[in-house]
């Protein structure tokens, strides 16, 4: 038996692995490189220089292009005749693109830019919208060749006659690329995005998926955590025997590597680890005000995996303060320095996704599941239970006595129950509180 | 129907699972046998909910020493000791509802489409709109990763805008999620521009589960999200809820098909109310949803809020709430980070169970809230359920003012009822009264009955097949009578005599009285029942207003009468001191702990 990941791109791309080949975590399976289709929003209030807000009868009027129309850079889409005169004012379509929507209440247009027929490179003639000589355009430029520039930002700007403001904003978000003193323009590198989806185990490509992705088969050890957060990170497995993980407790060594702590990790540790570039935290345990600590929002309902982290942090027991089973610690401990992948992904409900750790290993001839034992078995006199809740969460202890039928508690609550011993003490726990173990 | 003798009726809850055996008696007429339960299994390892179902119905083998499993099959027919001859089985193992909604612009239909989908009860994932500040690429990858159990699309007024429409459902056909429930289509409900459905129908009929409803913004001054909520509602409840892994094992063992428990539960309310003849609110609260249903004057209505429950859905109602919420109503201290901690672990163990009085007290303030918050969702859902379409203004949509009246009205409220693990089986039947006073804030003179082991669903699923045989069942043995609470509002001092006059049993009359933010319970007996006059104070509501009289009948109970003068502003900061007196005051709970981890389990010898 092995583990299979379907690895896909979210938009069509080309495969870059061979069936057969043998993959990495990090190993690009597919990459689509494209340019950012901005959203592009003009104001028609702004654009035809209108004192009162159109009203949505008024935009009606004055659009010459509707919902839907493609329209090109520059393209006249909107027209407005003012005064006695007939002046005409226009809104022009800053992308070319498609009108994907008219918001007659707000008098906007937004446009989709096609990214198929988006240029990499974006002129502006700036001396020209500014009305100064073109020799003079660095002199207005409020940007450098090499700046980052972001949709919508200033490039430059002139204070004209009767203290007429002008300015010209960049049309795309991208690297100024060149100020021209001759032309007077000024022109902009668009970036290229690149979407990629990785490996995420150790294993080999079993089946392809043309133009998306490809199926990963790999042997090793998998379990489930109980909860988790963050999306996907692996890396070198490091295992730390220890309690309460505070950020003292954390260095430079934990860059790259996936860090497997037997006990709890405060909000802090987790921050600090983040900002030392660890790739993820597997966890026996952790109070809820730290991960909210960690997050900086609250968790509301058990649906994670898209938080804005980029360290994947999974809990194997529960909220609170408890160390790790036994089980899954000395698989971890005895891993430490394989490569682990780590996704946080978590769905609470019924037809759960509970977050995974996955520790591919080649030199094992089989995968193997780490189950966690369920709740509510029929349990017998000496089996070793862990408890679930309550103030003897986390615990270990070996049932001694059977009840039979309900036993009432002395909160009242009537309940299948068997009597546990902890060391010296003994206590009858609820057998649904309790997993064989 | 007279051949069948012995129905077997099965709940798959989001927790546990319940098995109840009816027979036929001498009399010709059903009655109750015994009951089984165990835990729901939806979760790994055992992902099917039939483990469970079986395990409930050996645990009712048990019981009732009836012979109901062969060879992992049910017997059937019934004949002497063993089989039953007919299974019905509700279901409500599907949980809590999952969604994405679209939109074109966020601030408009998405919002819109939001609202709709929140009106419904359910937890938004996410919300894509045209406008967001993500790329599509973006967008299609998060489709991809999350599974939600419905989808709405919306876009465009009505003629409108058709291109950012087509485009949101050609994103949603790339991406293609896939439902919680794998292998069945993805229930989409599209409520957009009407000139747009031939199209989004071409893109996503063929992939997707699409159904069609009118526009929830048809023109953008008016918002119609009744037939989309609606729309969610029906998909939710038979598409959804009683999904669940195993769900077609299920299916195949019963004779009937497989109740959304709300439905089956709501079935009985009005049967209660009809022969009651008297305005009821019914609560049935579970691990994933609290559902309330209310008839009011006649008038039927129905609520499910799928965020809301004592277990998978604890976390959002301790979000909700607040911690100070649910630290209100405990009679000792309690850290914020303790009852963080407790809440989410229920979360993360859903079908735990309370076996410290600690445990059991923060348990039972939990259910307080989801109550209470269930009821305010469902208040405001009933006031736009007429099907009245609803035309908001700009102003209104701005600040989201709700519009209309509720049809909730507390004072007029004659039958409270209460049911769900919680209520069923809280130790004492005087825990179980005041949860549902204190999250339900009744004023004037309210009966209350609990369901007493937790069987209106499966009297809703018998009632298909023997309506006048559940009917019975329900008076018989479910309804368990708690007595009656007399409830005021207004404004009082402390100790303060509210209201005073007299309560008249079998010709003897009692004084009787209520004094500002103090209660007391007087015992009166299950059968027993009286007239009762009171005469309030000035500016003392006892549900007929401000300083006029009451005079109504009361009915005895497992609790007996319940003179409420606290002022109905239950929720406000009481110290742990002063809710552990009143606790001591009712004998609510044996021995209150000090503070929430005072208390251990219990010790052995």
């Amino acid at each position: 038996m092995s583990l299979r990941k379907e690895r896909r791109l979210p938009y069509p791309g080309t495969v870059l692995v061979q069936e057969d080949e043998r993959v990495w975590p990090d190993t690009v399976i597919a990459r689509a490189e494209y340019l950012r289709g901005d959203p592009v929003i003009i104001s028609l209030n702004q654009e035809l220089g209108v004192k009162e807000p159109l009203t949505p009868e008024q935009v009606d009027e004055v659009m010459v292009k509707k919902a839907g129309d493609r329209v090109v850079g520059q393209e006249i889409i909107a027209r407005l005749k003012l005064g006695f005169f007939g002046e005409v004012k226009t809104a022009k379509a800053r992308a070319t693109g498609y009108i994907e929507y008219i918001s007659r209440l707000q008098a906007l247009v937004f446009i989709r830019e096609d990214a198929r027929e988006a240029e990499p490179l974006v002129v502006i003639p700036v001396a020209e919208v500014l009305g100064v000589p073109a020799h003079d355009t660095r002199h207005y430029a409020r940007v450098r060749e090499g700046d980052q520039v972001r949709a919508g930002q200033p490039l430059a700007a002139h204070t004209g006659a009767l203290f007429h403001y002008k300015f010209v904003s960049s049309p795309v978000t991208g690297e100024v690329e060149k100020i021209c003193g001759h032309s007077g323009t000024v022109t902009i590198r668009r970036q290229n995005l690149v979407a990629e989806v990785r490996a995420f185990i150790s294993g080999r490509v079993v089946g392809l998926l043309p133009g998306e992705g490809a199926v990963i088969e790999a042997v090793g050890q998998r379990f489930e955590g109980v909860f988790g957060v963050g999306g996907e990170g692996w890396g070198r497995l490091e295992a730390r025997s220890i309690e309460g993980l505070a950020p003292e407790d954390i260095d430079e060594r934990v860059n790259g590597s996936v860090l497997a702590v037997a006990g709890w990790v405060s909000g802090d540790a987790l921050i600090k680890a983040l900002s030392l570039g660890c790739q993820g935290v597997v966890c026996g345990s952790l109070p809820e005000a730290e991960l909210v600590r960690f997050l900086g929002r609250e968790l509301r309902v058990g649906l994670t995996g898209v938080e804005d982290v980029a360290m994947p942090v999974v809990i194997t027991e529960g909220f609170g303060r408890v160390t790790m089973r036994d089980g899954l610690w000395e698989l971890l401990s005895s891993s430490a320095g394989q490569t682990a992948s780590v996704c946080g992904l978590t769905q609470i409900r019924a037809g759960a996704i509970r977050p995974e750790v996955i520790i591919a290993d080649d030199s094992q001839e089989s995968y193997r599941e780490v189950v966690q034992p369920p709740t509510g078995q029929a349990l017998e006199p000496g089996q070793v239970v862990r408890v679930d809740r309550g103030p003897w969460f986390g615990r270990i202890g070996t049932v001694t006595r059977l009840f039979d039928g309900v036993h009432r508690f002395a909160n009242g609550c009537e309940e299948k129950a068997v009597e546990i011993q902890f060391g010296q003490e003994r206590r009858v726990i609820a057998v649904r509180n309790l997993r064989a173990i | 129907m007279s051949e069948v003798s012995k129905i077997l009726g099965v709940d798959v809850g989001s927790t546990t699972s319940k098995a109840l055996l009816f027979g036929r008696g001498p009399d010709g007429y059903f009655t109750l046998i015994g009951r089984g339960e165990a835990e729901t299994t939806v979760e790994a390892p055992f992902e099917d909910v039939m483990v469970g179902v079986i395990r409930a119905i050996q645990c009712l083998e048990e019981v009732t020493g009836r012979v109901l499993l062969e060879g992992g099959s049910l017997v059937t027919p019934a004949t002497g000791e063993r089989g039953v001859d007919l299974m019905a089985a509700t279901s409500s193992a599907g949980g809590g509802l999952q969604m994405v909604v679209a939109g074109l612009v966020r601030s408009m239909t998405a919002e819109s489409a939001e609202r709709a989908a929140l009106g419904a009860g359910a937890i938004v994932m996410d919300v894509i709109a045209l406008d967001d500040a993500r790329l599509v690429a973006e967008k299609i990858d998060r489709l991809r990763k999350i599974r939600p159990d419905i989808f709405l699309l919306t876009g465009g007024t009505d003629h409108g805008n058709l291109s950012g429409v087509v485009s949101l459902a050609e994103y949603l056909q790339a991406a293609n999620p896939r439902p919680r429930w794998g292998q069945c289509r993805l229930p989409v409900v599209y409520a957009g521009n009407c000139d747009a459905v031939g199209v989004t129908r071409d893109t996503l009929a063929e992939t997707m589960d699409l159904h069609v409803v009118d526009n929830l913004r048809p023109t953008l001054p008016k918002e119609n999200l009744g037939p989309a909520r609606e729309k969610i509602h029906q998909l939710f409840l038979e598409h959804v809820m009683a999904q669940a892994p195993g769900y077609q094992s299920l299916l195949d063992w019963t004779d009937q098909r497989i109740q959304p428990t709300p439905m089956a539960v709501g079935k009985m309310m009005e049967g209660i109310a009809r022969r009651q003849k008297a305005n009821i609110l019914g609560v049935d609260i579970g691990g994933a949803t609290t559902d309330i249903f209310t008839v009011f004057f006649g008038q039927y209505h129905r609520s499910v809020s799928a965020n809301l429950g004592m277990s998978y859905s604890l976390g959002n109602v301790l979000v909700e709430a607040g911690v100070e919420g649910i630290a209100r109503w405990l009679p000792f201290p309690a850290e914020a980070a303790e009852i963080r901690d407790w809440a989410y672990s229920k979360m993360l163990f859903p079908t735990s169970l309370p076996d410290t009085i600690a445990d059991l007290i923060l348990e039972q303030a939990a259910a307080r809230e989801a109550i209470r918050l269930a009821l305010e969702y469902h208040s405001s859902l009933a006031r736009e359920m007429k099907g009245v379409q609803i035309t908001r203004s700009i102003d209104e949509l701005l600040t989201q003012r709700p519009s209309g009246q509720t049809v909730v009205q507390r004072s007029q409220l004659d039958v409270i009822i209460g049911s769900g693990g919680v209520l069923s089986h809280a130790p004492s039947r005087r825990q179980a009264a005041l949860i549902l006073v204190d999250a339900i804030e009744p004023v004037g003179i309210s009966r209350l009955y609990v369901d007493s082991i937790f069987m209106l669903p499966q009297l809703g699923a018998l009632s298909e097949i023997d309506f006048e045989a559940a009917e019975r069942i329900l008076f018989q043995d479910c309804l368990i009578p708690l007595g009656t609470v007399i409830a005021a509002q207004g404004k009082g001092i402390p100790g303060q005599v509210i209201a005073a006059g007299k309560l008249e049993i079998d010709g003897q009359h009692h004084e009787c009285q209520l004094v500002a933010e103090e209660m007391a319970v007087l015992p009166l007996p299950a059968g027993t029942t009286g007239r009762v006059e009171l005469i309030p104070r000035r500016g003392i509501d006892l549900g007929n207003g401000p300083g006029r009289p009451l005079h109504g009948s009361v009915m005895g109970g497992e609790v007996g009468l319940v003179l409420d003068g606290r002022l109905r502003n239950l929720g406000r900061e009481v110290c742990p001191a002063q809710r552990a007196a009143l606790y001591r005051q009712l004998e609510l709970y044996p021995g209150l702990p000090e503070s929430v981890s005072d208390l251990s389990c219990e010790e052995v010898g």
